[in-house]
Parts: structure tokens; C-alpha cells; sequence
């Protein structure tokens, strides 16, 4: 039944004054408020843990500093409830310390009426009220800004995130990237060997046809003209001879070009090192060379175009022999073996040729002749170069090796033999899985 | 006595037939007629009545492939052994896997005349 009622506290030690305040509460508006009064601050305190007071009536006619003392203590403890400080004399600096120091208002005594202390009361909680919506308000917001900080760090986080992300995805488009300019020199490359392929067989016949003729007119005149003298045998031998060079870099053009028509099938690689062997046969027993086979058995089948893969072993074998002039040993190993990661060639990129574990064919060729000059190692697979051009040597067979071996997404490289002259070359080729 | 074979060479270089002709009847074992024009073979072969025929397969006119067809379509000619003359293989294909385009043998240009003979003796069935 109280509840209506405003419950105030008056802390005020002055019998007289404190009488003063109950007269004017009863004079104006005595059912509407519930005073209670204490003398000092720990009685006050004893009344407000009991009791929940709407609001405080403070004595501040104690010694100044004392008075503002009380009131910052009361306000600490009770922030909620609203304080109306009450003093003796219109002191306007102390007034206005108070109200900074928290209280709602300040009221003279001996100048307050009964009005007055009503109104003064109603508006000091009115204000209190709103100063404590406004307080949970701004909790509110503070907790609201809590809140909205930790969803800005976290989406902060994962920007962060994003931008390692799309610093990685710029890393990998950088890739992309070099691959695709790779891509594009092996196309331009291509391209040109399309090119030089449709030259080739235009050429081949714009060129061998004269040379066909110039082959018959030359026998033609070389029976016809009396060949006592030896200078005339000496030119017809010089021509003939330039004849057939021109005759090879035609030749090896062709086969250069034709080096896109690749017809794979799955086989075995020592069939066809055997077939180039026989073609060469002739040639080795003519140069005194040995040959000598290293070639293990069970061997996984490789996928490859057997006329190019001829052509390869026969180029390589030619060099050979032509490097073994005065004869020699020609030793060719074929074995299968699982590359570790070590091994060149060998990556675990996906663009990567080989990769670790993988069974490939290791081929060697070596000779025992003339070996490579090293500053001209890396020029060996050279398109036109050749130190044989006085013997016909087109510098084409390297070159078509190398493009061949590509196509079959192979390797080859030429060294020198560590230890005694001669050559070796090193193939590798991919393979067929195992019982397929 | 010997008894000449009859070639007739077919080869839109003019010269080179003409050069292959004196050359192969310079060793005395061979008659040849050279033709330059693809069109010209049939009549030719109708008139010459020859042992072999060499074809040149790149002429403007008539290729050989389609002399060989029109040759193979005609009773009186069918028999008659057809070798191409190419400038567009190596000898090496020619030779050692003793290849044939559309199972006719064939030589590349440029061709000696000890390879030519070579050829023409393998292929010449006696008659
Ligand atoms: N086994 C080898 N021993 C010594 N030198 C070699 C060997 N293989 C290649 N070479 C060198 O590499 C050069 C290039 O070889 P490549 O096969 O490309 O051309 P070539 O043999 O000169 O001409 P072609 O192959 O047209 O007859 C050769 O001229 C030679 O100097
Ligand atoms: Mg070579």
C-alpha cells in the first residue's frame, strides 16, 4: 500500500532543522512522501540496506568539506538514488560543486517551501530516472560497441584471412600464369615447326626434283665426256657430293617436320633398339664397331610411335659411329627403375615429367670415340649444328631426337664419359602401368 | 641377244625424263618413252606398250595416284608393273621396309642411275 508512496531519506543531524523539513512535507504533501531521518552517515547507512529509498534529503550545513565528504560517499554507494543537498547559507560555489559531484538539486533552507521541496523531490527522481535510462542506454550501446568490436575484429580476422588467401591465389595465378607463357613458347614453338613441316615437303619437292635432275645430268655428261683427265673426276666427285647435302638437309627437314604426326601404341622399347641395331648393322661392321647389349629382361612396355623411337636410336647410333671413325665399342643399357625425388628430371609438381616413385626406362649409349668438346655440349641439339658439314652433316639429327623424345614426353642429355673418351647419352621414357 | 626392256617414264620435269631416258638407254638394256603430262600416260602406254611404268606422284595436271587408278581400271594396261617416283619420302623408308603407296613400289628423287636399274630390275616381272 506504501508502494505510491515516494520513501525519502533525510539525513540531517539538526533536531531543529529536521523538524522544519517534516513540517513542510506535512504542509504540502504529507500522503505522498515517506520520510524517514538519521542523524548521521552510518545511521543513514543502516536505513538504506533496509529500506529501498527513492531518494536523499543531505545536510550539507556540517563543515564544507565535511558535508561534500558525505555526499560523495552516499553517491558512491548509492549511485541510484537520486540526492538533493540542503545548506544553510546561498552558497553558490558549494551548490554547484555538489550538483557536479552528483546531486539533483540544491535547496536553501529557511527559502524552501513546502512547494518547492515537492517539486524539487518529483523532478530530482524524474531526472534520476532519466539519467539512469540513459546510463543503461549508454551500457547498452557500450555493450553494443563491445559487441560490434569483437564482430569487427573477427571479420577483420577474416580479411585477414582473405587477403593471405588471395595473396596465395595471386601467387598461384602468377603460376598460372608462367605456365601459360610456357605454354605459349611451346605453341609458338610448334607453330614454327609447323611451319618449317609445310615448308619442308614444299621444299622437299622444289628441291629434290632439281637435284634430280642436276644427279642425272651430272651421270649423263660423266659418260659422255672423256674422263682421262682426273680433274674432271675430281669435279663430278665434288658434285655429287653437294648434291647429296643438299639431298640430307632435306631429308633431315622432313623428318624434322614430321615429327607432329605421332601414331603411339603401347610396346616393348628393346624390339625397336633391336631393329635399329639391325639397319645399322652394316655400318658397324664396316666402322669395326662392337656393340655390346645390357638389356634386362621384363621390362614395363612404353607408349611410343616406334618409327620416331627408330629414328631416334638410329640418329643416335650414326652419331656414334661417325664419332668412332677408326672403330670401337658401342655399349647400349636398358633397365626400369622406380626415380626418387632426387633424381633430375623428377618433380612432384603436377607439370613435373616424372614423378617420385614412378617406374620409368633408363636407356645409355655409350661410345668410345671423339666425345664432345664441352663448350659445345650445349649446343648439340642445335638446329644446323654440326662440326661434320664437310661430310654431310645436316646438325638436323639431334635436333629431330630432341623434338621426338619431347613428344613422348621423354628426356635426353649428352655428356661426356667420365673417365676415358667417348660419349654417353641418357633417355628416359615414360611407362605403362604393369600388368594393364 | 638381249632383249630391251620398254619403260615409260611419266614426269612433269620434262628434263628429268628426257635425262633418265638417255641415261638408261645408254646401258643398251632399256627403250623409254618419257611423258609429261599426267593425261598423256594412258595413250602413251595404249601406243608403247611398255614393261614398267614410273610415275611421278606431284604433277600439276594428273597425279600419279590417279594415273595408277585410271591404268588399274583398264583392261589392256593392268598388268602392267607401276613404279612411283617421289620426291616427298627418304630412301631409307623406300628400302629397308620395302614400303609401297597404294601397293605400288616406290624411289625417291634424287635417284642415281644404279639405283634406278636396281629398281626396275626388281620389280620388272620377266616376260
Ligand atoms: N656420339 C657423339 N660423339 C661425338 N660428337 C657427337 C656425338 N653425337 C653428336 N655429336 C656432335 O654433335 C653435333 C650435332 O649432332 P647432330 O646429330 O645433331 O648433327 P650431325 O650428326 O652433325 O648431322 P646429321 O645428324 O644430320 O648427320 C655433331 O656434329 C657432333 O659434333
Ligand atoms: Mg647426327
Amino acid at each position: 500500500m506504501d508502494e505510491k508512496r515516494i520513501k525519502v531519506l533525510l539525513i540531517e543531524d539538526s533536531v531543529f532543522d529536521t523538524k522544519l523539513i517534516k513540517d513542510l512535507c506535512r504542509e504540502s504533501c504529507s500522503n505522498q512522501f515517506e520520510l524517514d531521518q538519521r542523524e548521521n552517515l552510518s545511521e543513514a547507512f543502516k536505513a538504506l540496506k533496509e529500506k529501498n529509498f527513492d531518494l536523499i534529503l543531505l545536510d550539507l550545513t556540517l563543515p564544507e568539506a565535511e558535508g561534500l565528504e558525505t555526499l560523495a560517499k552516499v553517491n558512491g554507494r548509492y549511485p541510484r538514488i537520486p540526492i538533493i543537498v540542503l545548506t544553510r547559507t546561498d552558497d553558490e560555489t558549494l551548490a554547484l560543486k555538489s550538483v557536479s559531484m552528483g546531486a539533483q538539486d540544491y535547496l536553501i533552507k529557511g527559502q524552501v517551501d513546502g512547494v518547492i521541496l515537492k517539486r524539487s523531490i518529483r523532478y530530482g527522481i524524474e531526472r534520476k530516472q532519466m539519467e539512469e535510462e540513459l546510463r543503461k542506454h549508454r551500457e547498452n550501446l557500450e555493450e553494443l560497441v563491445a559487441a560490434r568490436t569483437v564482430e569487427l575484429i573477427e571479420s577483420n580476422k577474416q580479411l585477414m584471412q582473405e587477403i593471405s588467401k588471395r595473396n596465395s591465389a595471386e601467387n598461384s595465378l602468377q603460376a598460372a600464369f608462367n605456365q601459360l607463357k610456357e605454354a605459349r613458347a611451346q605453341l609458338i614453338q610448334a607453330e614454327k615447326m609447323e611451319i618449317v613441316g609445310r615448308l619442308a615437303s614444299g621444299i622437299a619437292h622444289e628441291v629434290k626434283n632439281p637435284l634430280a635432275i642436276i644427279l642425272q645430268g651430272m651421270e649423263y655428261l660423266a659418260r659422255k665426256i672423256p674422263s682421262q683427265q682426273e680433274d674432271l673426276a675430281t669435279t663430278f666427285k665434288f658434285m655429287a657430293e653437294a648434291v647429296n647435302r643438299a639431298d640430307n638437309i632435306v631429308k633431315g627437314m622432313l623428318d624434322f617436320s614430321g615429327v607432329s604426326l605421332v601414331e603411339r601404341q603401347s610396346q616393348e622399347i628393346i624390339p625397336i633398339v633391336e631393329k635399329s641395331l639391325v639397319l645399322m648393322k652394316h655400318s658397324f661392321d664396316l666402322n669395326h664397331i662392337e656393340v655390346i647389349r645390357d638389356f634386362k629382361d621384363n621390362l614395363p612396355q612404353v607408349n611410343v610411335d616406334k618409327n620416331k623411337i627408330e629414328q631416334v636410336f638410329l640418329n643416335l647410333f650414326e652419331n656414334a659411329v661417325q664419332a668412332m671413325a677408326k672403330g670401337g665399342k658401342l655399349k647400349v643399357r636398358i633397365w626400369a627403375e622406380k626415380v626418387s625425388e632426387n633424381d633430375e628430371w623428377v618433380g612432384k609438381r603436377k607439370e613435373d615429367v616424372f614423378h617420385p616413385g614412378e617406374e620409368i626406362i633408363k636407356m645409355e649409349i655409350e661410345d668410345t670415340g671423339t666425345g664432345i668438346p664441352e663448350n659445345l655440349l650445349d649446343k648439340v641439339f642445335d638446329p644446323f649444328f654440326t662440326t661434320k658439314r664437310s661430310i654431310g652433316g645436316t646438325g638436323l639429327g639431334l635436333s629431330i631426337v630432341r623434338s621426338i623424345m619431347e613428344m613422348h614426353q621423354g628426356k635426353i642429355k649428352i655428356i661426356n664419359k667420365q673417365g676415358g673418351s667417348g660419349v654417353q647419352v641418357v633417355i628416359w621414357f615414360k611407362t605403362e602401368p604393369r600388368g594393364g | 641377244m638381249l632383249i630391251k626392256k620398254k619403260i615409260l617414264i611419266v614426269d612433269d620435269e620434262a628434263s628429268f625424263g628426257k635425262l633418265v631416258k638417255m641415261n638408261l638407254e645408254d646401258t643398251g638394256e632399256y627403250e623409254v618413252r618419257a611423258e609429261s603430262k599426267g593425261a598423256q600416260a594412258i595413250p602413251a602406254a595404249r601406243e608403247f606398250k611398255p614393261d614398267f611404268i614410273l610415275l611421278d606422284i606431284v604433277m600439276p595436271d594428273m597425279d600419279g595416284g590417279e594415273v595408277a587408278q585410271q591404268l588399274k581400271e583398264d583392261k589392256d594396261l593392268k598388268n602392267i608393273p607401276i613404279g612411283f617416283l617421289t620426291a616427298l619420302v627418304r630412301d631409307y623408308e623406300a628400302t629397308p621396309k620395302g614400303d609401297s603407296i597404294a601397293g605400288h613400289p616406290f624411289i625417291a628423287k634424287p635417284v642415281t642411275v644404279s639405283q634406278l636399274t636396281a629398281f626396275l630390275k626388281k620389280h620388272i616381272i620377266n616376260r
